[in-house]
């Protein structure tokens, strides 16, 4: 079993990079300061439950603090008054800045939420880094237009920063989603008060000093870390926060929704859970097909909001998929992530540990067949056994939530219009992949799955000018791409008339 | 027109020193010449003389001009149409001198005064138009004018004459070729002997050479060019057949006579005739094998090997080259100094030459100098206007004899305004790249050719250029076409070429001191403006078009049926680019930052006036980590090198800033071979509207930098200054204040608002055209004339006149208007569309403006406003397509339909 090749306790060949965690405090109007209240909370390490550091724990009136700064700052201060040429330079230092700390945030967001460090070192931070100088080059190419009126007018539309944002992140990507939110939001001229997750706020602070140093004015970007319930609700409920943007579960976007109405109306941008389905086609290519679909479970344990975790395969390599897709998830090393022979890191935290093994148990009991994984597996931290079920019925609990852990459904279908409907059959809808070496059905399915991103052939083939958000519960706006600096710009419309043109 | 006012004094000036001259000629007469064969020929009393004499005569020219001018003011309203017809000013003053106050010209015989077609067509023209008759008064002023033209006239050719007549002292040698008549010609339009012998032969060919424009309906425009050397007699005894191998080997055998002759080589004149007698050896042996002379016979060596190797490093280490015309056409062969001085005399002491040559000169300056002191005869003839020095071409002059570099006759002594003085700062930065750069290598021309680029400041060479042509072009389209069929660059992720560019951008602002010091030595634009606007913006604009690498979408369309359609833009694959001398670096970034954004690889041909800074940024671009072929640079003439780019079949795209005129060349030559697509940025003669609500003050600011940014060479210069009228007065008087206030000298200054123009022809068409405002009735209210006495300096000129051409110079035009609709209407009427500026508080006249002005850009209450973001181009003759912001990426990409069924669509 996947047991014998486990190395978590051990830290033999390979080194843990010494990373000290240098700023534990808010970071508010260009200052590191303690909470109003003067608490603190625990940030945990995943690979062991042993506390890393005390961080400064914010809640309303530190949020009340934060966004007095960034009103300061949007209504007087210098940021939405410099041209986009001088935004993007600023930012396009931060990202020369994070470039060269690239493994210091890696090691941070391995130490706080688990994840692999090499794919961090290698992947996410270079990607956040990509994403930050897309939207450095952005800020010059916000556009309004000129308008076609039809009466004796002059007409153009101006794009204008929405105001002050906040943000609420999740810890399963600390450092990427910070930029996802952060990049559109400081192009587009606004300021901006972010809260990390509770379980990872080392980067976010780490990320924020380093904005500072290349040069983001005092009270632009602000991070208080906290919980949910006190500072993301005073941020979701504030009176003078023009804008609200929310990654995370359905659950906490629709408090935040209501939040939101409760209090200023302020526009919410929410990208949410997800139950995404990859439909394998018989004609595609097995083996590729198999090592797609783990990579789309498995990926970052689960912990992904789009990740694939409902498998569709045709009749006619379903038996060949199942027995493949069992052997992959087997071989698959689960141990310290900082190991880079290892696979699949621990879990966040205990909590979506034990309710991981609560769902694989629910699986079981449901009788769906277990033909890989389900056990927890080391004596310390929260690893769990990449998980296979087959036999799947479409309305088994572990078909319709969102698991967020490394448990995979598969399940069969006949033809193109079944594995349409199964894969519709879903209150999400993040994404979807489908593999298949036929055009036609390409085409077809791409465009009847109700899911705002579609990879075909590819799994998590993110780009930082493709945007990515979702329909149905899965929420909506978008991040990435030139669609997320919309999210944080107003559009105004000029019109006055127009005497002796010679056109109209 | 006040001037028009003012009668021509008594008594000009120059008449003191016209008779002073005609003393010193006849003295010189009487006197035995000795023929002294030591030290330079500058130290020579008769040569001196020569010089004086030409000299002068060319002051005669100026103030006959002026006389004319005075002549045809007065006589205009007797014979409204006659300066149609009758262009020559002493013609018109015989012309006018028979006529008098007849009316009926038929009784008036005009016989040997004009060719009988001009007799018709003046009688005719007679009977159709109105004119008055003078006042007596008046009649009597224009006829002591004629006279005083037709005196000055005569003066004139005895000078000549006299100059003819002792041609064969000064230029024994070559007189024996080209007869005194023609050697004196030569002579005067070289700019002296130094310039003539400094000249290669082919430059010589086109000395005299006039575009002439054919009459009647015929639909050619130009003849055939005659130069002086086709007036000789052995030109003119040559069979037609025979005629262009003629030239050749005649302005072969001139240019080494001169070059004996200037070093006093052999005074008796026998190594001319043998010259001579080579050519009708030549032409006799050439008869039947033509396309074989030039074989190199004439490089035969007569002289010492020992002296060949010791003359060849001295004017290496001095850098002397071709001189003569900066024309792609006449520089287009290169000249080696050595194949010249193979035919000196051995018995000459080159050796001594220098010191002496350059104590000789300066004595020459200051005796010319001191007289032409008292030459502002022609000034008070023509109330405050100062129009001499503009046509001093033709003259024998100190500036060129002082400095044996020097490449343009037109740079005269003739000192009237404050002159940049003191010498010319010398930059602060080191000349790394001459040759061109193809396939990430500086390389030599495959010709091996070189020529020289100028500072402006003082007309000398800052450094040899590799001279591209034809060949090279062909060897860096190859590179690019290598680059983008099979290299790295299209196939690199947008973000990795978004990368290399940002690179590129923070180089740049690395070595911005170096760039902007090379722009300003090169181009002569204030080194504060190039290092405090241009460069940040070149860093600006790579930026900016980085940003965009990773941000080119296309449309997914809907479709009728069931079909999915999306729109791919791809690279368009190798761009050839062709900049002007105006703004080098800025239009480099223009071109070359959206092409190799979208993916395209580039062959880039800069101006011959300004090749440096591209090639020091074009390293740069490589230390970023561009990858070879990507980026070409040829530099290289319009007709040789920029032909071959517009006209090669393996070039995807063409991009030209420049005039008009070349741009249609441009669009033809794509048509007729590949048709490949043209972006066109061409000329202008925007108008500036001023509307009586403006802040005249900030007005007049925005206008004077509207029209003299950069030295008037701006392709978007708002050079037709429409004021209201009610503002008109106090505008005008405010610009000349203006003008007068802004500082003209060496642009490595500090404080300096306008450095000199770019080189010798802007400098003497600038001047032309002011002296046709001047002509057409304008008022001068400023400047005017030339600055300094060396370089290419103009004082900033104000001035009313309907313009329609570009002038390209520091010339504003102030025009009076009375409402909305007619500037509307004057401001559109020209054949340019590049830009308007409109000032008014007025939001209403503001947009009906805006709208209405035919123009690819409207400033309202600003000017020459240039962000990344903002697109730019010109309507109607002014050009084809934008540049800047997401329009410039257009230019550079192919649109690809990509259209496929889909099969049970869930929705269209």
């Amino acid at each position: 079993m996947a047991g014998a090749n486990r190395s978590s306790e051990k830290h033999e060949g390979f080194e843990v990079p010494k990373v000290d965690v240098k700023f534990t405090k808010l970071f508010i109007n260009g200052q590191f300061v303690d909470a109003v209240s003067g608490k603190t909370f625990e940030t945990r390490d995943p690979r062991t439950g042993e506390v890393i550091a005390r961080i400064a724990e914010g809640d309303k009136a530190d949020i009340d603090l934060a966004v007095k700064a960034a009103r300061e700052a949007f209504d007087n201060g210098p940021w939405p008054r410099m041209s986009g040429y001088e935004r993007g330079r600023i930012l396009h230092r931060f990202a020369d800045i994070v470039e060269q700390h690239v493994e210091e945030l890696a090691a941070l967001d391995t130490m706080d939420a688990g994840k692999l460090f090499q794919v961090g070192k290698l992947f996410d931070v270079p990607s956040s880094v990509q994403l930050l100088r897309y939207f450095a080059g952005a800020a010059d190419k916000v556009h309004g237009a000129t308008l076609k009126m039809s009466q004796r007018m002059q007409g153009y539309t101006l794009k204008e920063p929405v105001g002050v944002v906040g943000h609420i992140v999740p810890w399963n990507y600390p450092t990427t989603m910070f930029f996802f939110k952060v990049g559109p939001g400081l192009a587009a001229g606004c300021t901006v008060v972010i809260k990390p997750a509770e379980q990872t706020p080392l980067s976010a602070l780490f990320c924020a000093h380093l904005a500072k140093e290349a040069g983001v004015p005092d009270g632009v970007l602000n991070v208080v870390p906290g919980f949910g319930a006190t500072a993301g609700a005073a941020i979701a409920s504030h009176m003078d926060i023009d804008k609200v943007s929310f990654t995370g579960s359905t659950e906490v976007g629709r408090l935040v929704m209501e939040a939101a109405a409760k209090s200023n109306l302020k526009p919410v941008s929410l990208e949410l859970g997800g139950k995404s389905p990859v439909i394998v086609f018989d004609d595609a290519d097995v083996d590729m097909a198999v090592n797609l679909a783990n990579m789309a479970t498995f990926t970052n344990k689960g912990e992904i909001c789009v990740a694939g975790t409902r498998i569709y395969v045709q009749e006619g390599i379903y038996d060949t998929f199942v027995k493949k897709a069992a052997e992959v998830a087997k071989r698959s090393v689960v141990g310290d992530p900082f190991n880079p022979h290892v696979h699949q890191g621990p879990q966040v935290d205990k909590d979506q540990y034990e309710k991981i093994l609560k769902y694989i148990d629910m699986g079981k009991r449901e009788g769906a067949t277990l033909v890989a994984g389900g056990k927890p597996c080391g004596n310390k931290g929260y690893y769990v056994e990449p998980t296979i079920f087959t036999d799947v019925k479409d309305d088994m609990v572990i078909a319709q939530d969102e698991i967020f852990g490394p448990v995979m459904a598969l399940m069969k279908f006949k033809t193109v219009e079944e594995a349409i409907q199964k894969a519709n059959n879903t209150r999400y809808g993040l994404a979807a992949g489908i593999v298949t070496k036929n055009i036609d059905i390409a085409n077809t399915v791409s465009r009847s799955i109700r899911a705002g991103a579609i990879w075909i052939n590819c799994y998590f083939a993110f780009e930082p000018d493709a945007p990515l958000g979702g329909y149905k519960m899965s929420g909506f706006g978008k991040d990435m791409g030139m669609d997320s600096l919309d999210k944080y710009l107003q559009t105004k419309t000029v019109v006055t008339p127009l005497y002796n043109s010679p056109w109209l | 027109m006040t001037m028009m006012c003012v009668l021509p004094p008594s008594r000009p000036v120059s008449l003191t020193a016209r008779a002073d001259a005609e003393l010193r000629i006849k003295d010189a007469l009487e006197r035995d010449i000795s023929d002294s064969n030591q030290g330079s020929i500058l130290e020579d009393q008769e040569y001196q003389l020569i010089v004086d004499c030409n000299a002068l005569s060319v002051d005669i020219d100026n103030e006959i001009t002026i006389v004319h001018n005075f002549i045809r003011d007065k006589y205009k309203l007797k014979h409204p149409v006659l300066e149609s017809r009758v262009h020559h000013p002493i013609d018109y003053a015989r012309v006018v001198q028979k006529i008098g106050n007849e009316m009926d010209l038929t009784l008036v015989d005009f016989k040997g005064i004009l060719p009988s077609a001009d007799i018709m067509w003046i009688t005719m023209a007679e009977s159709t138009t109105s004119g008055e008759p003078l006042s007596e008064e008046n009649l009597a002023k224009t006829i002591e004018a004629c006279d005083r033209a037709l005196n000055l006239d005569s003066t004139k050719k005895k000078i000549l004459d006299f100059l003819e007549r002792r041609i064969v002292h000064v230029a024994p040698n070559l007189t024996a070729i080209v007869g005194s008549a023609v050697a004196s010609k030569l002579l005067g339009t070289a700019g002296g002997l130094e310039a003539l012998a400094k000249m290669p032969a082919c430059n010589v060919l086109l000395l005299g050479a006039k575009k002439k424009n054919l009459s009647g309906f015929s639909t050619a425009t130009v003849q055939f060019r005659v130069g002086y050397l086709q007036q000789t007699e052995i030109f003119q005894s040559t069979p037609p057949s025979l005629r262009p191998q003629a030239s050749r080997l005649i302005a072969a055998k001139s240019t080494l006579a001169a070059r004996i002759d200037s070093i006093r080589g052999d005074r008796t004149g026998k190594a001319g005739q043998s010259l001579f007698e080579e050519i009708g050896d030549g032409l006799g042996k050439g008869y039947g094998l033509l396309g074989q002379a030039g074989s190199g016979k004439l490089r035969v060596s007569t002289g010492e090997r020992k002296l060949i190797s010791k003359n060849s490093k001295r004017f290496k280490a001095k850098n002397y080259g071709s001189s003569g015309s900066r024309s792609g056409l006449a520089s287009s062969l290169a000249f080696t100094p050595i194949q010249g001085m193979e035919l000196l005399n051995p018995f000459t002491d080159a050796s001594e030459l220098p010191g002496s040559y350059h104590m000789a000169a300066r004595r020459a300056s200051s005796i010319l100098c001191r007289r032409l002191l008292t030459r502002p005869a022609a000034a008070s003839l023509a109330g405050d206007s100062a129009l001499a020095g503009a046509d001093g071409a033709r003259a024998l002059l100190p500036g060129t004899l002082l400095h044996g570099r020097h490449r343009f006759s037109t740079a005269p002594a003739a000192v009237t305004g404050a002159a940049p003085n003191d010498e010319p700062i010398q930059p602060s930065v080191e000349i790394k790249h001459t040759q061109l750069l193809i396939n990430g290598n500086f390389v030599d021309a495959a010709s091996g050719k070189t020529f020289s680029t100028l500072d402006p400041r003082t007309g000398e060479a800052i450094a040899r250029v590799a001279e591209g042509d034809a060949e090279d072009i062909n060897r860096a389209v190859a590179a690019a076409r290598r680059a983008f069929d099979e290299g790295p660059w299209p196939r690199m992720s947008a973000y990795d070429r978004c990368r290399v560019l940002l690179r590129f951008a923070d180089l740049i602002e690395a070595h911005a001191e170096e760039i902007a010091a090379l722009e300003t030595w090169d181009s002569g634009k204030p080194l504060e403006q190039a290092a405090g606007a241009e460069v940040p913006m070149v860093a600006r604009f790579v930026r900016y078009y980085a940003g965009w690498a990773d941000k080119i979408h296309g449309l997914v369309v809907p479709a009728d049926g069931p079909h999915h359609a999306q729109v791919l833009h791809e690279p368009i694959g190798v761009a050839g680019q062709i900049i002007p001398w105006n703004f080098p670096l800025l239009m480099f970034a223009w071109k070359v930052a959206p092409a190799l954004a979208c993916g395209n690889t580039v062959v880039l041909k800069t101006a011959e006036q300004t090749p440096l800074s591209a090639l020091y940024v074009a390293s740069l671009l490589h230390e970023a980590g561009v990858p070879e072929g990507v980026l070409n640079v040829v530099s290289g003439f319009g007709p040789t090198a920029g032909a071959a780019l517009c006209s090669h079949m393996d070039v995807d795209k063409l991009a030209f800033t420049g005039s008009t005129g070349t741009g249609k060349i441009i669009l033809e030559l794509a048509a007729r071979s590949n048709l490949k697509p043209v972006t066109l940025e061409l000329g202008g003669k925007s108008p500036f509207v001023v509307m009586d609500d403006a802040d005249v003050d900030q007005a007049v600011e925005l206008a004077h930098h509207a029209v003299f940014f950069n030295q008037g060479q701006c392709c978007c210069a708002g050079s037709r200054t429409f004021v209201h009228e009610r503002v008109y007065d106090e505008f005008v008087d405010k610009s000349k204040a203006r003008a007068l206030n802004r500082v003209v000298g060496d642009p490595f200054r500090k404080g300096v608002e306008q450095g000199p123009q770019i080189d010798g022809e802007q400098f003497k068409k600038i001047l032309q055209y002011v002296k046709s405002g001047v002509d057409t009735g304008a008022t001068l209210v400023a400047g005017g004339d030339r600055v300094g006495d060396k370089g290419f300096y103009v004082h900033p000129t104000d001035e009313m006149k309907i313009a329609q051409e570009e002038i390209f110079g520091p010339v504003q035009t102030i025009l009076k208007f009375r409402g909305v609709e007619e500037v509307i209407r004057r401001a559109n009427a020209t054949p340019y569309g590049l830009a308007a500026g409109v000032f008014t508080r007025s939001l209403d006249v503001a947009n009906t403006m805006a709208r209405a002005l035919r123009a690819g850009t409207v400033w309202i209450n600003c000017y020459d406003v240039f962000d990344a973001a903002i697109p730019f181009g010109g309507f109607k003759m002014s050009g084809v397509g934008r540049e800047k912001g997401p329009y410039g990426l257009r230019n550079y990409l192919q649109t690809k339909s990509v259209v496929t069924p889909i099969r049970d669509a869930a929705w269209l």
